[in-house]
């Protein structure tokens, strides 16, 4: 029978050095799809998922389920190491327990970070890559799309990858939510060090009206305007800078507040009610703790912004039990199918031997017929044997294959019609090794 | 038809109701199901809310806005129908419970103790009287959705002074956007306010000095409520556009203004004689 089988190591079972190791890029894993084509006969049909946190192999065919050493040996043998023979850091999945494992990676609910979304494109990628190779048939290709299928539901549905989990994210989220649309903002980024460039890169992916950067060093506030496409700004003329922003950076070395309260106090007085979002990422901070009890003052620190980030993670881990569910109903709908696919041998080869016995019967009574009443009789044949049958099929579909009956009825089933071995039964062994 | 009105008279506050929980779910947990029929449901009200009036009109040949309980299920559909053009423009659906829960209580208050079968005055067949309670019910409805912006915008500014980013900041649109919402509902309401003052004083004297109406109307009670409305919410309007108030002051200043009208309006209409009672009782 057909069956599933996965073989990876992600951030779980193995350390960055080791998943590094075996990460591939779309055109090794191109070329490693080809040699295990070339080289393993048992597996009809294989994919590489290869994320910055994993890297896995999904394997579809007959007699696959024990193949599980050949095709880690051949992962090793193509990325010189070895591990994937030996098992050390690798998990391996066989049956229903490969689709849950990937309809849980496409969901998010398995990445480093919960419900982050690169994972959903990886996967539709990774089914795009094995249907070009063509190393992903039927099986592989209906199991990624339904992944992903499952992937987008949980993401449409839920708040799972909603919320910043970034302090430079959070500090972005919390001024949109202030003014709506920062493309009709200015910005003012006080500090040109490493810190403060990486928010403001942040906010400059919004394309403010206008960015401004201003520093001690007029040089330094030069390159970091030029790389995020603002404008440096002197800074002596700072309180001018302040009067005109919406949104303001601060991230100095400086020892003291380089944003007094009796600065912010004059500035918000000349402003008209127009709301001020300050980000002090500084350490110590730049700016005067009490400007947060100002009159339209939005001050966010360190504190706060990594409060917000911490809050957003719990508001995720809240949506895990929806996001399960519609695991599980996306992959009842796969398994459903899977199950059928699985016992279509035994179904065709059940129709085809009483086809054959028909056809049989028919050959050796052939001469008591004319040859008007040959197409006749066929007809009456495929009709008897469609009756005969169908309830029988209906039943092989929908047999419960992990309980010790339905395994029992369809071996009865290849027992008393003489099915070929292969056709019959195998439990599965959905349990991870 | 009377059986028809009777009937919708139930289903029009029920469904009310129905869409009030359905905006309600969809606020606190998004399922798909609510997302997808909330606005389905909200439009389908709306039509059957003017069927009803349509019937109502027609019925008892006046335009059902005779009387305060007349008037608030006007009010209830104003609010549905400005809700639905907001939701339409805006694009977010997370403000309709705020919106619908008070045109659910405006609804369920007409249909208790709506009596339409009592005959109006003759005097509101005049062409003014309609412009009149026309633009004073679409300004009540506007202060009401500018207060309701209001104290969401009053949560949500609460909310992110204090770095907590729950239910208020997830759902709602930006601070900004509220505030706009704030700021034209109220001028929208006030110039409805002002044509309705305006129109009803010159229908008033007309008719004075036709020899229609008796007595004087400067110091009917109605009257001069609205006028002491009229001028808290004039005043609201100068602090923004002449003195620059914040948009948060102006958010609280609407809130306690509808707060006012509120209680003025109902204690007026029910405690006090004013010639602003249409029906004869």
């Amino acid at each position: 029978m057909i069956d599933l089988l996965l073989i990876g190591v992600n951030h779980e079972t193995a350390p960055a050095a080791v998943r590094d190791a075996v990460a591939m890029e779309r055109e090794e894993a191109e070329r490693f799809l080809a040699t295990v084509r070339d080289t393993s006969g048992a597996v009809a049909e294989t994919n590489v998922l290869s994320t910055c946190h994993r890297t896995e192999l999904y394997a579809a065919g007959e007699g696959v389920a024990t193949a599980g050493r050949e095709l880690g040996s051949a992962l090793d043998a193509f990325r010189g190491v070895t591990l994937f023979g030996g098992g050390e850091h690798t998990y391996l999945y066989r049956g229903h327990a490969v689709a849950r494992h990937l309809f849980r990676v496409a969901a998010g609910l398995d990445s480093l970070m919960l419900g982050e979304h690169q994972v959903l494109g990886q996967v539709k990628e990774a089914a795009e890559l094995g249907e070009q190779c063509g190393s992903a048939g039927p099986m592989l290709s209906r199991l990624f799309h339904a992944a992903a299928t499952a992937g987008s539901r949980v993401r449409n549905e839920t708040a799972i990858a909603k919320g910043a989990v970034s302090v430079a994210l959070a500090a972005v989220r919390m001024a949109a939510k202030v003014f709506g649309d920062l493309s009709r903002s200015r910005v003012l980024v006080i500090g040109a060090g490493e810190t403060g460039a990486l928010v403001a890169r942040h906010f400059a992916k919004e394309r403010p009206v206008e960015l401004v950067v201003a520093n001690r060093t007029q040089e330094r506030a030069a390159a970091l305007a030029q790389s995020l496409g603002g404008r440096p700004w002197p800074l002596d003329r700072l309180e001018e800078a302040v009067q005109k922003a919406d949104v303001l950076v601060s991230a100095t070395s400086a020892p003291g507040h380089v944003l007094p309260l009796a600065l912010l106090e004059r500035v918000m007085r000349s402003r008209g009610g127009r709301p001020l979002v300050i980000v002090d990422i500084a350490n110590p901070r730049d700016v005067a703790p009490a400007a947060a009890r100002l009159s339209n003052v939005f001050l966010y620190d360190l504190d706060s912004l990594e409060s917000i980030v911490q809050q957003h993670r719990a508001a995720r881990a809240r949506e895990v039990p929806k996001a399960e569910r519609i695991v599980d109903d996306e992959l009842d709908h796969y398994l459903e199918w899977y199950n059928v696919m699985q016992v279509k041998p035994m179904i065709r080869a059940l129709r085809l031997s009483f086809e054959e016995i028909g056809e049989r019967e028919a050959r050796r009574h052939a001469k008591h017929f004319s040859a008007t009443e040959h197409e006749a009789l066929a007809r009456y044949t495929r009709s008897l044997i469609n009756k005969l049958l169908h309830h029988p099929t209906l039943r092989i579909k929908t047999v419960d294959r992990s309980s010790g009956d339905g395994m029992a009825m369809l071996a009865a089933v290849q027992d008393l019609f003489q099915l070929p071995p292969s056709m019959g039964p195998s439990r599965h062994q959905a349990d991870a090794e | 038809m009377i059986v028809l009105l009777e009937l919708l008279n139930i289903l029009v506050p029920l469904g009310y109701l129905l869409v009030v929980l359905d905006y309600l779910v969809l606020y606190i947990d998004e399922p798909a199901w609510s997302v997808r029929t909330v606005t389905p449901a909200a439009r389908a009200l709306a039509v059957m809310h003017a069927v009803y009036l349509t019937l109502l009109a027609i019925a008892f040949e006046h335009v059902p806005v005779a009387s305060v309980w007349e008037s608030a299920t006007f009010i209830a559909f104003a609010l549905t129908v400005v809700y639905l053009v907001l939701e339409w423009r805006l694009g977010n659906q997370a403000t309709g419970v705020f919106l619908f829960a008070p045109a659910f209580l405006f609804q369920v208050l007409a249909s208790a103790y709506l009596a339409p079968t009592r005959e109006v005055q003759p005097i509101l067949q005049s062409s003014f009287f309609g412009l009149h309670v026309t633009a004073a019910l679409l300004g009540y409805a506007a202060f009401a959705i500018a207060a309701v912006y209001g104290l969401l915008h009053v949560l949500l500014y609460r909310s992110l002074k204090g770095s907590r980013v729950g239910l208020v900041f997830q759902r709602l649109p930006s601070l900004g956007a509220l505030s706009r919402l704030n700021v034209s509902a109220l001028v929208f309401g006030w110039l409805s306010m002002t044509l309705a003052i305006a129109v009803g004083v010159l229908w008033v004297s007309s008719i004075q000095s036709r020899g229609q109406l008796a007595g004087t109307f400067v110091w009917d009670p109605k009257f001069l409520s609205t006028l002491l409305i009229w001028g808290v919410y004039s005043l609201s309007l100068a602090g923004r556009f002449a003195f620059r108030w914040a948009n948060q002051r102006l958010a609280v200043a609407s809130v306690v203004s509808f707060g006012l009208m509120l209680v003025s309006s109902f204690a007026v209409s029910l405690l006090v004689d004013s010639f602003h009672s249409f029906v004869r009782g």
